[in-house]
């Protein structure tokens, strides 16, 4: 009898000590997020995988780019060759979205900002074996993706910078937690610039001037962010949110950028380089311009298919995206920028050439160029319009040189008149025409489209996609488009 | 027992004193207790075939031959049989005492059984032997029709197929709508486990002859003890034992074969049929068919004149089924066993289809001390499978090839052997596949549960019961040039998997009576359960035929795969009873369950019950009111729970992904810490009534079930990363009556004539999609809808003037009126039907003279659809297939102006859409009444067989599916409980013919 009841006493005993563990099962098979991120090696991983997303068409890859030059007078749609009228890109021509039909931009951008966020939050737990500095690189790649996702999202979704007088318009949420719960307000403008530069500013202190991700495979260095990156778009933000003073220190400081041997890092490509197009289409570009792209190839997760930056604006493929006579028309006969707009075989429809593939097959691929040399003597010269003319005048000069161009007047106008020219179909026009308040002109169109957008008129931010009003009560949609 | 011999004494007494006369043997036989006379009674002189029934007075005169030593055997249902020694009298009156047994028949409910009067909740039990007699692989198929609500419906008709069994109807939209099944007290696995093979069920390992009883629990309260995985209701079988006796054997033999014959009046289309068609077609598309410059649509009548053949007939054959089966069953007090062994092998319709099966079980418990007591239930059971790729529109499926096959496409070659050859149906001669081909799959599946019980004192049991059940599975797919003339090389598949089940239940109950009118049962306990389960595959793409082994591959190809799932659940639970004079039941339960299915913070749940009936037949005022034997109201609440989800389902995941040439990692999937059980809350009103000495019996029973906090993907703002979470979120509902009744026409010792029914009509409703209107494309769940709804294209019919289709593009909602047009893309789409039967059930009668007894059982289901749309598309396709052979309905097609009714006309090459998937031209009303089960049993008197000491013969023939009336357009109108099914092995159509011997 005292047996029995001895085993039974044990045996429930056994039972409860167990309960804990015992309804526990982990996936073996496929990774855990808290597996992946208790170790250095999944969090390494994390990171690197982070930066797929961004070569999505719904990103880099073709929608954010190709929307705006559609959007800004740079791109037309040669719609009198039905070969060139696939019926694509035909609502950002027209800048006519609806919370239906809008930029896939924002559910992308979230998912890399999650992607990141999971790393952050476990860089420092516990049994995470690196040293601190292999950690804080690792920190400082995912506050800059975090921060660069941000930056794009709050140009797309909001109006310019300077749209009210303290930028106090709505901005976009500026998620930092990974929380599926979350149902978050839209921050201002001025917060989410201030949280991006606080980003970009931790992650410049972070990370270690000589890193470079890397690996066995890697194709591209310029793929992956370095401190350059960070200093770079910490002056495309500065320059975007007025603070001069910082846009011309950060801009400056990768201009200067040296190596070790004392060469600069990063050198202005010259005339001979346009030829073909060739700085634009290499596989992985070594010296030169380029200080952070979006890497593509057909064997990436993202960013293949048809309807990818090339085949939207290559005449070989869909070609809706073709170049306006606009755009065209500015480059003077000898500027080797003129180079890389081209005629279709035809001679009819113009399309550019910076997104000519690189040879892959009937699938092409490029890569997306993100921040390049150019741009920081174009924000230099731009904030130092009224600091340092002088500066701004010697800048403006030197890039002129290198493209066997005529320099422009440092004058804000002229500078954006540059800025077009140099950084066409790269995305940036229209957001540069949304922070300085000018309007949106074009001639040269087809169809029925909009020859002109007023400065502050509501179509200068995209309205957010409808779904996300069903599902966050606590979400703002832009004015002039419905929310349900 | 003492208190029959008490009474046979005491009749010994009373007839003792009226002793006289010879051969003539007269008297009356009344009931015990009233007094009445009991008309019909029957009086049969032991050891011969000689007997009488008792006429309306309850007076019998029956002739003996030896009055000294002749003994009278009176027998009338309900009442307990006696044995008389006529010693020389000739004046026997008989008083018969009730039959207990039949009143206080006992269920088996959860952890225990109980008295059918006590049970509160709502359950329905079928015995054993009203399984065991059809030749079917496993017994979820004999089910069908039986208990009311319990709508079976199977998408195959192969040996060793699933059924889907849906009690109260769907009440899960992403969770499991399968109920749990419980053998012996153990929950074990259902379902399909199929790797190599189309379908295999688990259940097949279960021997029907070695059931006792069936028990389905069907609302909260009666499944609350199984809550954490009872919300689509619970099956519990109970497998024999057994009893206190002589060693008895059974040996059982079965013979029988199955044919493919659909009842609609389906078929196809002949050669000459076919090649009218087609001509009418080409002709149609403005093409001569007798023009060789045609090419594809060169169709002479010359066709007709070479080789033809029925390729249906070609894949099928009389299939055959054959049984052995030894019994053996006994005890003493101390030891008690019951084992059997038995061999099945079912030969299917189609060539190359086999089914075998060995299985053994062992029952046996044993008295270890006065008071303790251990036993052990173990079933062995070794099945393969055989067959060749079905269930889908597959070139090699035998159904869908014997389909499609034009009649003048060569099959054979010059010996006459079957051979795949190039450019007839891809390649693909199922005939020659299964000659040639290896596609099976064995599994050994083992179940064992081992108790003991412990009785310190009277009413208090403390029992063990542990249980381990495992597959060890080992499929083979060897797919040879040989058998298809397309294919490049000599492919070899192989799975082995292993699934692993173990499970503790614990449980300490007490029962006793206070103050002679209070009685009382507690139970507590525990339960453990893990499961695990893994596979290996190895896969070569090229083998040596002569050696068709992984060996003979070059290695560097060869491609390995692994999978894993596990899963534990832990839970404790109470039940209490409470019976105050047999009149007032209350019951309650309550059961704490975790499940690693769920996330970290929510994987408990609690679920419990409360039910209660009172029994007035036992109140003063209706106790002695002739006729009511039971009137019994229950009613019960409860909540009880769904698991039937995949593992990890609440871990966050990283996936991988390539950039830059690095493979990195992405997320994959939304953590969720609060993923949890889907609940089901159900009231159920209930009566259970027996009139007349319990010659009419039934119950009633309304529900209302409704689950919540459904698991589907919710919606979640993008600014997570994600889309969606699978979570908790949404609700349905399941309202319905059943309605189950038995009644005895005519009971008297000779004859017996019962019939019986049920049936169940329930309505499914989706109340909520957490935020979602619908969910699903062509097939949804729309809020306010059953559970399946048809989305549609509104097809209208033929345009009587040139033969076209129609399409509704609109009705105007005032007048009704019709806006037709002939462009496809302007249909509208509408909710045209849905695959949900609204009424379910069965009815049976049985007739019994003496041994001879005659059985029918039928089983419908109405109110719904089928959507055939895959057979439909191409082979009612107006032109669109001009090299498959076509359903033989499409010869009614439009041929003139002013055809109408008919179907459009048909034109090579359509490219009209209007044979198109998703129109309602393809749905089809499912109503069906089917003949499931005739059976002629003939027992044969014990005093003949055991002259031959042979306790118990019987012989018997059945016809299985014999009928099925229905006006479905093809083989049969069971499509799954989706109404869809493509290439599925047809229901087959069954005679067998048996022996039993028990000695």
């Amino acid at each position: 009898m005292k047996k029995y009841i001895f085993f039974t006493i044990l045996a429930v005993a056994a039972v409860f000590s167990s309960c804990k563990d015992f309804l526990v099962e982990e996936p073996n098979l496929a990774q855990s997020t808290e597996l992946t991120l208790s170790t250095f090696e999944g969090l390494d991983k994390a990171t690197a995988g982070a930066y797929a997303p961004m070569a999505s068409t719904n990103w880099y890859g073709a929608h954010f780019i190709l929307d705006s030059e559609m959007q800004c007078g740079n791109g037309k749609r040669w719609t009198e060759f039905s070969k060139y009228n696939s019926g694509r890109y035909t609502d950002q021509y027209a800048v006519h979205y609806t919370p239906n039909s809008t930029s896939p931009l924002w559910g992308q951008a979230y998912f890399v900002i999650l992607s990141a966020n999971s790393v952050l939050e476990h860089l420092n737990d516990a049994g995470i074996e690196a040293t601190d500095a292999e950690k804080n690189n690792l920190k400082a790649e995912c506050l800059f993706l975090r921060a660069l996702a941000h930056f794009d999202l709050v140009r797309v979704y909001a109006q310019g910078y300077g749209y009210t007088a303290d930028a106090s318009h709505l901005g976009v949420p500026y998620v930092t937690k990974v929380d599926s719960e979350a149902k978050p307000a839209r921050e201002t403008v001025a917060t989410v610039y201030k949280n991006i530069i606080d980003d970009l500013l931790e992650a410049e202190k972070a990370m270690s001037p000589d890193y470079q991700r890397g690996g066995s495979g890697m194709k591209d260095a310029k793929g992956y962010a370095n401190i350059y990156a960070i200093q770079a778009l910490l002056a495309r933000v500065y320059l975007y949110s007025k603070d001069y003073q910082n846009a011309a220190l950060y801009a400056g400081k990768v201009i200067d950028a040296k190596d070790e041997s004392g060469k600069p890092v990063y050198s202005l490509w010259q005339a001979a380089d346009f030829k073909d197009a060739k700085n634009y289409t290499a596989d992985a570009p070594t010296g030169g311009e380029i200080i952070f792209e979006i890497y593509n190839n057909t064997s990436s997760s993202y960013g293949t298919g048809l309807e990818n930056c090339w085949g939207m604006t290559s005449y070989k493929q869909y070609g809706d995206c073709g170049v306006s006579k606009d755009l065209y028309d500015l480059y003077e006969d000898g500027d080797a920028r003129k180079q890389l707009i081209t005629p279709d075989p035809d001679g009819n429809a113009l399309f550019t050439l910076k997104y000519a593939g690189k040879g892959l097959g009937s699938v092409d691929a490029n890569n997306v160029i993100v921040l390049r040399l150019a741009e920081m003597y174009l924000i230099r010269a731009e904030a130092n319009v009224t600091l340092n003319p002088n500066q701004a005048v010697e800048d403006l000069k030197t890039l002129a040189t290198s493209r066997g161009a005529t320099p422009a007047t440092a004058s804000v106008d002229y500078i954006l008149v540059e800025r077009r020219k140099e950084l066409a179909w790269e995305g940036h026009y229209w957001f540069d025409l949304a922070r300085l308040g000018k309007p949106m002109t074009r001639t040269d169109i087809s169809g029925n489209v909009p020859t002109s957008i007023d400065a502050g008129n509501y179509r200068w931010a995209l309205p957010i996609p409808d779904r996300e009003f069903t599902v966050n009560p606590n979400l703002k949609q832009n004015e002039g488009y419905n929310e349900n | 027992m003492k208190r029959i011999k008490l009474f046979v004494t005491a009749v010994l007494v009373l007839v003792s004193t009226l002793a006289m006369a010879q051969n003539q043997v007269t008297g009356v036989v009344t009931d015990a207790g009233t007094g009445e006379a009991l008309a019909g009674a029957a009086v049969q002189v032991k050891g011969t075939m000689t007997g009488a029934s008792a006429g309306a007075d309850g007076s019998y005169s029956v002739k003996v031959a030896n009055p000294q030593d002749a003994v009278l055997i009176f027998s009338f249902f309900g009442y307990k049989t006696v044995e008389v020694p006529v010693a020389g009298k000739s004046f026997l009156n008989v008083a018969l005492e009730t039959d207990s047994t039949v009143l206080e028949e006992t269920v088996v409910v959860a952890y225990g059984t109980q008295k059918k009067e006590a049970v509160t909740g709502s359950v329905s039990s079928v015995k054993g032997e009203t399984l065991a007699s059809a030749p079917v692989t496993s017994v979820d198929k004999a089910l069908s029709g039986k208990l009311a609500g319990v709508a079976v419906s199977g998408v195959s008709g192969q040996p060793g197929a699933v059924s889907q069994i849906r009690i109260r109807g769907n009440g899960s939209i992403n969770a499991s709508n399968a109920p749990l099944w419980v053998i012996d007290g153990i929950p074990v696995l259902s379902g399909d486990v199929s790797t190599a093979a189309n379908q295999n069920s688990t259940l097949t390992a279960l021997n029907p002859n070695d059931i006792e009883s069936i028990t389905v629990l069907k609302d909260a309260a009666a499944a609350a003890a199984y809550g954490s995985r009872a919300a689509n209701g619970v099956i519990l079988v109970t497998t024999k034992s057994g009893k206190e006796g002589k060693a008895s054997f059974t040996l059982r033999a079965k013979f029988g074969m199955n044919w493919l014959q659909p009842d609609s009046g389906f078929r196809m289309m002949t050669a000459s049929e076919l090649l009218r068609w087609q001509r009418a077609a080409i002709r149609n598309a403005g093409t001569d068919p007798d023009d060789p410059a045609a090419g594809g649509y060169y169709r002479p009548l010359s066709l007709l004149n070479g080789q033809l053949y029925n390729p249906l007939r070609e894949f099928t054959r009389i299939g055959t089924t054959q049984e052995y089966e030894i019994g053996a069953s006994g005890g003493n007090a101390r030891a008690k066993y019951f084992s059997s062994f038995s061999y099945q092998k079912t030969q299917g319709v189609f060539y190359g289809v086999d089914f075998q099966r060995l299985q053994g079980r062992i029952n046996a418990s044993y008295k270890l001390l006065k008071n303790l007591e251990t036993g052990i239930r173990f079933n062995l059971a070794y099945t393969k499978q055989a067959d060749v790729s079905m269930q889908n529109l597959y070139y090699v499926n035998p159904v869908w090839a014997g389909e499609t096959l034009m009649p003048w496409e060569q099959l054979k070659d010059e010996e006459g052997n079957h051979v795949s050859i190039e450019g007839v149906n891809s390649g693909e001669n199922p005939r020659a596949a299964a000659e040639n081909d290896d596609k099976w799959e064995k599994i050994f599946h083992l179940n064992g549960t081992v108790n003991l019980k412990w009785t310190p004192v009277k009413g208090l049991d403390i029992e063990t019961r542990n249980s381990m059940e495992s597959f060890f599975q080992n499929s083979r797919h060897y797919y040879s040039r040989k058998g298809h003339a397309n294919s490049t090389a000599n492919q070899l598949d192989n799975v082995d998997r292993q699934i692993h089940q173990l499970t503790t239940s614990n449980t300490i109950s007490y029962s006793n009576i206070f103050a002679g009118a209070h009685s009382f049962r507690a139970l507590i306990g525990q339960e453990a359960m893990r499961y695990k389960s893994f596979y290996h595959e190895t896969y070569s793409p090229e083998v040596d035929p002569n050696m068709p082994y992984h060996t003979t591959a070059d290695q560097t190809t060869t491609e390995i795969g692994y999978g894993e799932s596990a899963e534990t659940m832990l839970s404790f639970f109470a039940i209490a009873d409470y019976n105050y004079d047999n009149r007032y039941f209350f019951q309650a339960n309550f059961r704490e369950d975790g499940s690693s299915l769920f996330g970290a913070d929510k994987k408990w749940g609690s679920f419990w019950s409360v039910s209660a009936s009172w029994n007035a037949a036992n109140e003063k005022f209706l106790k002695n009111v002739k006729g009511v034997d039971l009137l019994k109201l229950r009613l019960s609440y409860g909540v009880n729970g769904n698991n039937g989800i995949a593992a990890y389902r609440a871990y966050g995941l990283y996936g991988t992904a390539s950039y830059n040439g690095i493979t990195g990692y992405l997320p994959s999937q939304l953590e969720n810490r609060v993923l949890s059980w889907e609940r089901n809350k159900t009231v159920n009103v209930g009566i259970d009534f027996g009139f007349f000495q319990n010659r009419l019996t039934g119950s009633i029973d309304f529900y209302n079930r409704k689950t919540v906090d459904l698991l589907l993907t919710k919606q979640i703002p993008l600014t997570t990363g994600f889309s969606s979470i699978f979570s908790n979120v949404g609700s349905m509902r399941n309202r319905g009556v059943e309605v189950q009744l038995e009644y005895n026409i005519i009971q008297n010792a000779n004859m017996l004539w019962s019939i019986g029914g049920n049936f169940a009509y329930n309505r499914t409703k989706i109340l909520d999609l957490g935020g979602d209107e619908f969910l699903g494309t062509d097939v949804r769940q729309v809020v306010g809808r059953s559970m399946y709804s048809y989305y549609l294209y509104d097809y209208y019919g033929v345009n009587p003037t040139n033969g076209e289709a129609l399409w509704v593009a609109s009705i105007d909602e005032k007048t009704g009126e019709k806006t037709l047009t002939n462009d496809y893309a302007k249909a509208r789409r509408y909710y045209a039907g849905s695959p949900e039967p609204k009424w379910v059930g069965g009815f049976n009668t049985q007739f019994a003279w003496k041994g001879l007894s005659l059985s029918a059982f039928f089983e419908f289901k109405a109110g719904h659809q089928v959507l055939i749309w895959n057979e439909h598309h191409y082979l009612e396709s107006d032109g669109f297939s001009m090299d498959m052979n076509q359903f033989a309905s499409a010869l009614n097609y439009w041929k003139q102006p002013g055809d109408t009714g008919v179907l459009p006309k048909p034109v090579a090459g359509n490219t009209s859409n209007s044979n198109d998937w998703t129109i309602d031209r393809w749905l089809e009303k499912a109503d069906y009444l089917r003949i499931k089960d005739v059976t002629l049993s003939y027992t044969f008197p014990q005093a003949l067989t055991q002259k031959i000491k042979i306790q118990n013969l019987r012989l018997y023939v059945s016809g299985l599916n014999l009928y099925c009336f229905n006006d479905v357009n093809f083989w049969d109108p069971e499509q799954g409980v989706t109404g869809m099914s493509a290439g599925a092995y047809p229901m087959t159509k069954a005679f067998v013919g048996g022996i039993e011997i028990t000695f």
